[in-house]
């Protein structure tokens, strides 16, 4: 409790409240452009962060960008009908709905008043887990990092996308990415194909940024005249809609607090970060509600459920991160990333190396809560503004800012090449329907993987039995087991009851 | 949302493309299994031959479920999606990357609205048509001509030129406004990283 104090001590400083809200205004009015998350912000503003000597600055902008991306795209949902990212998909629905029914300032409330409650809340949770957490961590051997390693991998792969094999690929392709250049244990070369440039490897920011938003501007270039232009106003002229009504507030606490609820603890599992959650949360309101009838017209409780969901899941993405080293979403391999750029490794370590950066870290996020909502509620005229920058211009921008991105983090034209290359394979992948969060597990995750494993192997002597006589090391690998079969599960519990298999594989959006 | 596969005319980009992936995988795999080195278990192979076999082995399952009809092609539908007969155009990019994934060629719903001549499509870009596979190539072109540039000419001349032509390539109608963008964003960026962040930007002919 104290280190969390000590936390505010260095955050309440006015140097880092500052980065605290650039962090918040620059992820607000990146988030707010249409096609752009919270990963790709993050990817592009990482080499700014090359020359910012300061890590504690750093994440707290980075955690101010992530909210505010977050924030941003319900923004963008609301009044445009298109979801940054899948985990805005649900306020896209109902959120727009209720902006075409000159409802739009108590949609962007909710969704922003929700956000802070769950973003409180879950900080509350991330502050209160993560340091027994992260004392279990430190117990971690070489094997368990392995397993752990695989089954957040799986875990991911296997509830992200709407096709098992299709995820797979993706995260196979990750791997391979991985793999490319310098073995680190034996200095082998490996599928470099007798090229200079791939023995240093393939960057986690190139392939990020080519993916992203390469991959994603080609894609929209491909069907940008199909795009929605057309900004729902904030206030339709006939009657003058204030934010929420009391009857709002009475409908939207409850599902701020259950979004909340399933936010926090699937943000924490390795399920692929917001996406579950936010899914899970609009199908209970939607069955819960006495107002079912609203929904997919603009029933409010289908914004304020899925908003705190999407939020709360963040925090609860910290625990793993900070505690584990093991990112559960695409966003967080970027931070697990951008932690490497520091020579900081999250993990157990990290608690005792850099309690002053863990706590001000999470200190920070109370006060980006706080932020975001003091400067976005009565900023959303600006936002809205943001909403309207031509789309050509934008796209260009975003090509530009991402090479511009590439160059100035590997000062090369080679690696700006193969973020391209790796660009036209996003477009491919988007347009082929192939999930893109795994690859980016896979390049992270897979190298971590390969070096426990070999390390748990050579504490062995090459005895395989290391994976088997542990039983954490056993009861994370059946763990796997486990994730690979639950999304079957609807199938299977609807033909135990005897009802035809209509039921579909459980399966969600991919991306944050 | 409706289900875009008809069994009888099964598309070929995705059955192509399987196909692509898991020659592709065997390549990658030989590669791996001829590399000289160490193939122990603590050695630097297993792992791509590992992950190589897993590629080869995920791309023929998904040959496998291409070819045969309305399993996999016909489930790209959102769980938890409500009635999205009311919301047309949110799930219009999806019904788009459906089309690709599940119908290719002639994809039925937002795709074809957008997409003209989806029938006519090759089998390398699947379901896009001709119309919207020239956008994508030109921004392509002209990436790579701003990459080569970017040492020569300086970040500023290149990002400037390239702004130019891709807002015009992706629909841009207004020359003056896409000219004064593309002049004053790089040279704010420019100075932006090169002053205040110390980033270091090849000036070019920028005389600054």
């Amino acid at each position: 409790m104290s280190a969390l104090l000590d936390g505010f001590g260095t955050v309440l400083s006015p140097e880092y409240l500052l980065f605290a809200a650039i962090g918040v205004t620059l992820g607000t009015f990146v988030g707010v452009l249409p096609g752009i998350g919270p990963a790709l912000t993050i990817a592009l503003l990482l080499p700014v962060t090359f020359s910012l000597n300061d890590p504690i600055g750093t994440f707290i902008m980075f955690a101010g960008i992530y909210y505010g991306a977050m924030y941003g795209g319900s923004t963008t949902s609301i009044l445009l009908n298109t979801p940054g990212e899948s985990a805005s998909v649900a306020t896209a629905i109902e959120g727009y709905q209720m902006a075409r029914r000159g409802r739009a300032k108590a949609a962007l409330a909710t969704a922003a008043i929700g956000s802070f409650v769950a973003g409180t809340v879950s900080t509350l949770l991330l502050s209160v887990f993560a340091p027994p957490v992260a004392r279990l961590a430190t117990t971690f051997r070489a094997a368990d990092y392995f397993a752990l390693a695989l089954l957040a991998m799986v875990a991911v792969t296997a509830l992200v996308g709407r096709s098992l094999v299709r995820g797979l690929l993706s995260m196979i392709f990750g791997l391979w990415l991985g793999l490319v250049g310098i073995d680190g244990l034996t200095g082998q070369a490996r599928f470099t194909f007798g090229t200079m440039e791939l023995l240093e490897g393939i960057d986690v920011v190139v392939v990020i940024v080519g993916l992203f938003a390469i991959g994603e501007t080609l894609f929209v270039a491909s069907r940008l005249r199909a795009l929605p232009e057309h900004v729902t106003p904030l206030d339709p002229g006939a009657h003058k809609a204030g934010w929420m009504t009391r009857d709002d507030w009475r409908r939207s606490w409850a599902p701020w607090l259950r979004g909340t609820a399933f936010g926090f603890p699937f943000g924490a599992l390795p399920s692929g970060g917001a996406d579950v959650p936010t899914f899970l949360s609009y199908t209970y309101e939607k069955h819960r509600s006495k107002n079912r009838e609203q929904f997919g017209k603009g029933a409010i409780e289908g914004v304020a459920g899925p908003e705190a969901a999407n939020n709360a899941a963040f925090s609860g993405v910290l625990v793993p991160l900070l505690t584990l080293g093991i990112p559960t979403s695409a966003t967080a391999a970027v931070m697990l990333a951008a932690f490497q750029i520091f020579n900081l490794q999250p993990g157990p370590q990290l608690f005792d190396r850099a309690p002053e950066l863990v706590w001000a870290l999470i200190a920070s996020l109370y006060v980006g809560n706080v932020l975001l909502l003091v400067l976005n509620l009565p900023l959303i005229r600006l936002w809205v503004k943001v909403l309207q920058i031509p789309r050509p211009i934008l796209y260009a921008g975003i090509l530009v800012l991402a090479t511009l991105g590439v160059y100035a983090s590997t000062g090369s034209v080679n690696q700006v090449f193969i973020a391209y290359g790796i660009g036209v394979v996003g477009l491919g992948m988007r347009h082929f329907d192939f999930p893109i969060a795994p690859v980016i597990l896979g390049l992270i995750l897979g190298p971590m993987m390969e070096l426990q494993f070999r390390r748990a192997l050579v504490l062995s002597n090459g005895d395989v039995s290391v994976f088997f006589t542990r039983p954490l090391t056993v009861f994370l690998l059946a763990l796997i087991v486990v994730a690979l079969l639950v999304p079957y599960l609807p199938r299977f519990v609807a033909r135990l009851r005897g009802r035809p298999a209509d039921a579909e594989r459980l399966s969600f959006a991919e991306e944050d | 949302m409706p289900i875009r596969t008809e069994p009888g005319r099964r598309p070929q980009p995705q059955t192509v493309l399987a196909a692509a992936l898991l020659l592709v995988g065997f390549l990658l795999l030989w590669s791996a299994l001829t590399a000289d080195g160490d193939f122990g278990l603590r050695g630097p192979r297993l792992a791509p031959v590992v992950v190589t076999s897993a590629w080869v082995a995920a791309a023929a399952v998904l040959l496998v479920q291409q070819l045969r009809p309305s399993k996999e092609s016909a489930t790209p539908k959102h769980p938890s999606s409500p009635d999205n007969s009311e919301t047309p155009e949110l799930f219009g990019r999806e019904g788009e990357e459906g089309a690709g994934a599940g119908a290719g060629a002639g994809g039925a719903g937002a795709g074809t609205a957008t997409t003209g001549g989806a029938g006519a499509a090759t089998a390398t870009t699947g379901g896009v048509g001709a119309g919207s596979t020239a956008a994508p190539l030109g921004v392509l072109a002209a990436l790579a001509g701003f990459a080569i540039a970017l040492e020569y000419a300086g970040f500023v001349v290149s990002a400037a030129l390239f702004t130019v032509v891709t807002a015009r390539m992706l629909g841009s109608r207004h020359l003056v406004r896409d000219v004064i963008v593309a002049i004053v964003l790089p040279v704010v960026v420019y100075l932006a990283f090169t002053r205040l962040l110390d980033i270091f930007l090849p000036a070019g002919v920028f005389p600054l």
